[in-house]
């Protein structure tokens, strides 16, 4: 039999009193901070796990700006694409009627006017602004995509932008084409918007009919075109965009499972604590204060 | 023929020896609750008894008992425990000065960061990719905001990266500190030793026992033990020769001191701080376990891995970033142009070209081709941190390599806090054996005071029932019709 000595009495109850209070403060701390892993000691597994989730919510986060950015700048260019297939389409009403070899000059220069009016437009649409950003100059976002000589009769229309459209990562590895340059959308629409108005002005119905008519229809097809290249990328990048939602739930719940700290079982670890604690401390006061002094 | 006075001689035998059991008691009662203390026990023995001839018995004579007599106060102590504990002690001061500054490292690395709040390099370095792939991204490598949002996330990880390399250089000089003043405590105990050991040897010489001494002696080796790995010997004085590994620290009543020497070698990874010499011969003390050897592995392994580690970080992300930072272009045309300046994590910070008031953030290299709208290089930066593995990181990425730095102190620290743990269960175990054997329990001690006392009390009785028994011979006997 094992001699018990006041001391070990003691001993033993102080260092039970005080791994009680460690335990103690550990669910205290994970309850007031509302997170298990405190320092990467608490679970180092636990620590890198989160890491890794924590960095692939950031990495979503950032590709979902990416991609509505992206989506504004699209967005953008199709709302002016939409206005551009309008005048595409009054202008092809008016070459129609201009073809039309009953006309006096005097309706024919009518026609002419609105043409020109029409192409003062598309020169607008060609320099549309989101921000301060002009949307179909390319990579020359602070430049006009299109610039005017008025010196010149009639006058020319230079295109000033850069052949390569803006680029986004929209998601680890996905960079796709985010705006389209003006080059592309217009070509040398200004030209035979110049000549179509010469040809009006001179009564060349010929011309109008055989090459005018002709040349807004392709370019009208060309900005359809265009605009259904657009569609499809809005659809990808909001595809994108709700798997990445998607996946940031996912991670954060993960995350949420390993580093958050669940209340109700550590509030239950935490009351059978301090019951143990209690116990502790009862048992403290009794032992303490009895020796054989209190019965001789 | 018996003595007429003997009986009383046995009686006052007993009342000595009662008498000194009774203050031994009272010792122990009164040192029931110090440090080291081993109770003691009167151990007694039946005096020599003598033999009384008769003419009846003359060939085996009946032996006459004489009383009691006391042979020694014996100190109760389990010796192979207490080397037990010194030897575990060892081990326990080691993993403490371990666990104590992993649990400093850890603070310092400020990890795991919160996702809002946010101190840690990890944390900074991850706000700093965010901005760089705004920047790099759709229309935003001219926006001046976006911009200011990069210089500012950078300027942070360069001031955390800074902050953090500062504080694991003053926890390093901490643990220099911390090195000298343990070395001293180590001169001062070897000096207490040797003091108790002549003075032990001088009680042992006249065969006393020098009880509370050696307690006295035993609760200064248990501190050296926590501080250095040392093995004792006993020599029949009782002395202690304390050695450590293989060189003589304590040596009867002579001692010799160890002290500290700034190290002014450039080359080693100790420069500028405490080596440990025997103070004789400046040969360098080799700790082989106890709180000094973990001291000095945090200081010249452990720590300085971490800072290394940091350091290696630093150079690189300066030295990467910025060839392809001057690869690019600024939005006033400026190209080959640092971002960074400095050489490590010491020093690291924004380059003077970037912090510009005026120009500073025009200068940040977003593109590729000299386009105010292209973002490619600013994209290529940022896959310099979580894309791009360098050989000098061991093949991984900025981003992978610092995590695995947190992981290794994760598992680092976790493994000195339960070895601390487990290290201090056991020692707890040891002293509760040696608490049994040496530990004074004061229901004992009550109990021995009854004793003792009424055994002191009976043999007072003893000597009054002999003194009546004399009166009567003396002056009750021979006076018939006096």
């Amino acid at each position: 039999m094992m001699r018990v000595t006041d001391n070990m009495l003691h001993m033993g109850l102080t260092g039970n009193i005080q791994k009680s209070l460690e335990r103690l403060n550990t669910n205290y701390t994970r309850l007031s901070t509302g997170k298990m892993i405190n320092r990467p000691s608490d679970d180092p597994v636990g620590l890198i796990m989160g890491t890794r989730l924590k960095k692939g919510i950031t990495e979503g986060k950032q590709y979902k700006e990416n991609a509505n950015a992206a989506l504004a700048l699209l967005n953008s260019s199709d709302y002016a694409l939409n206005e551009m297939t309008s005048v595409l389409h009054r202008l092809a009403e008016l070459a129609v009627k201009g073809a039309n070899e009953t006309n006096d000059p005097v309706s024919l220069d009518a026609i002419a006017k609105e043409v020109e009016e029409l192409r003062n437009h598309l020169y607008q649409i060609a320099n549309t602004r989101q921000e301060n950003t002009y949307i179909f100059a390319g990579e020359k976002t602070n430049q006009q995509a299109y610039t005017i000589d008025n010196t010149t009769s009639p006058p020319t229309y230079n295109w000033n932008g850069s052949e390569n459209p803006l680029q986004a990562e929209v998601g680890a590895g996905i960079t796709m084409e985010v705006t389209i340059t003006g080059d592309r959308i217009f070509g040398d629409f200004f030209v035979q918007l110049s000549e179509f108005i010469e040809h009006l002005r001179n009564g060349n119905y010929d011309a109008i009919s055989n090459t005018d008519i002709a040349n807004i229809q392709n370019r009208l097809d060309e900005v359809l075109k265009i605009r259904g290249e657009i569609g499809a990328k809005v659809n990808r990048i909001e595809a994108n965009i709700e798997r990445i939602d998607l996946m940031n739930v996912n991670f954060t719940e993960l995350l949420s499972k390993i580093e958050d700290t669940d209340y109700a079982e550590v509030t239950m670890n935490l009351k059978m604590q301090e019951s143990v604690y209690q116990a502790a401390l009862a048992t403290g006061a009794r032992i303490m204060q009895t020796t054989l002094v209190n019965y001789i | 023929m018996r003595s007429t006075f003997g009986s009383i001689e046995t009686s006052l035998r007993g009342l000595r020896a009662q008498q000194l059991a009774l203050e031994t008691t009272g010792h122990n009662i009164s040192n029931a609750n110090t440090p080291g203390y081993s109770r003691q026990v009167v151990e007694m023995r039946a005096s020599a008894p003598y033999t009384v001839p008769t003419m009846n018995r003359n060939t085996i004579a009946g032996q006459i008992g004489t009383g009691v007599t006391v042979t020694q106060i014996r100190r109760m102590r389990d010796q192979f425990v207490d080397r037990r504990t010194q030897y575990e002690n060892a081990t326990l001061g080691y993993w403490d000065a371990r666990q104590n500054a992993f649990s400093h490292i850890e603070v310092i690395m400020a990890e795991p960061t919160d996702l809002e709040k946010g101190a840690s390099v990890g944390y900074y370095l991850n706000e700093f990719w965010s901005a760089l792939q705004q920047l790099g991204n759709a229309n935003r490598a001219d926006n001046e905001a976006v911009r200011s949002v990069v210089r500012e996330k950078a300027s942070n990880l360069c001031d955390t990266i800074r902050g953090t390399y500062r504080q694991l250089v003053a926890l390093r000089e901490d643990l220099n500190a911390e090195i000298n003043v343990k070395v001293g405590r180590v001169n001062a105990l070897a000096a207490e030793i040797a003091g108790l050991n002549a003075e032990i040897a001088k009680v042992t010489g006249v065969g006393d026992q020098p009880n509370d001494l050696m307690d006295q002696r035993e609760v200064l080796v248990g501190e050296l033990s926590n501080l250095v790995s040392v093995n004792i010997q006993t020599d029949d004085l009782n002395r202690y020769t304390i050695s450590i590994n293989g060189m003589l620290l304590v040596s009867g009543d002579s001692f010799y001191t160890m002290e500290t020497r700034i190290n002014t070698d450039p080359s080693s990874n100790k420069n500028g701080l405490y080596d440990v010499v025997w103070s004789y011969n400046k040969q360098e003390v080799q700790f082989t376990n106890g709180a000094l050897k973990g001291l000095f592995e945090m200081r010249d392994e452990e720590v300085r891995h971490y800072m290394d580690s940091l350091n290696t970080f630093a150079q690189t992300l300066i030295t990467e970033f910025n060839n392809q930072h001057r690869a690019g272009y600024g939005l006033d045309g400026s190209h080959d142009i640092s971002f960074f300046s400095g050489t490590g994590a010491a020093d690291i910070a924004l380059d003077a070209a970037i912090l510009d008031p005026v120009v500073g953030l025009k200068r940040i290299a977003a593109s590729a081709n000299g386009e105010v709208g292209n973002g490619e290089n600013a994209l290529r930066l940022a896959q310099l941190i979580k894309e791009d593995s360098f050989p000098v990181l061991g093949d991984t990425t900025l981003s992978d390599y610092y995590d695995s730095l947190i992981a290794k102190l994760g598992v680092d620290a976790e493994k000195a806090q339960n070895t601390y743990d487990n290290q201090k269960t056991l020692i707890g175990h040891l002293k509760t054996m040696q608490e049994a054997v040496a530990g004074v329990s004061l229901d004992e001690e009550l109990a021995n005071l009854i004793k003792f006392q009424n055994s002191y009390n009976a043999a007072a009785r003893m000597m009054t029932a002999i003194d009546e028994l004399l009166d009567k011979l003396i002056n009750g006997t021979g006076i018939v019709g006096l």
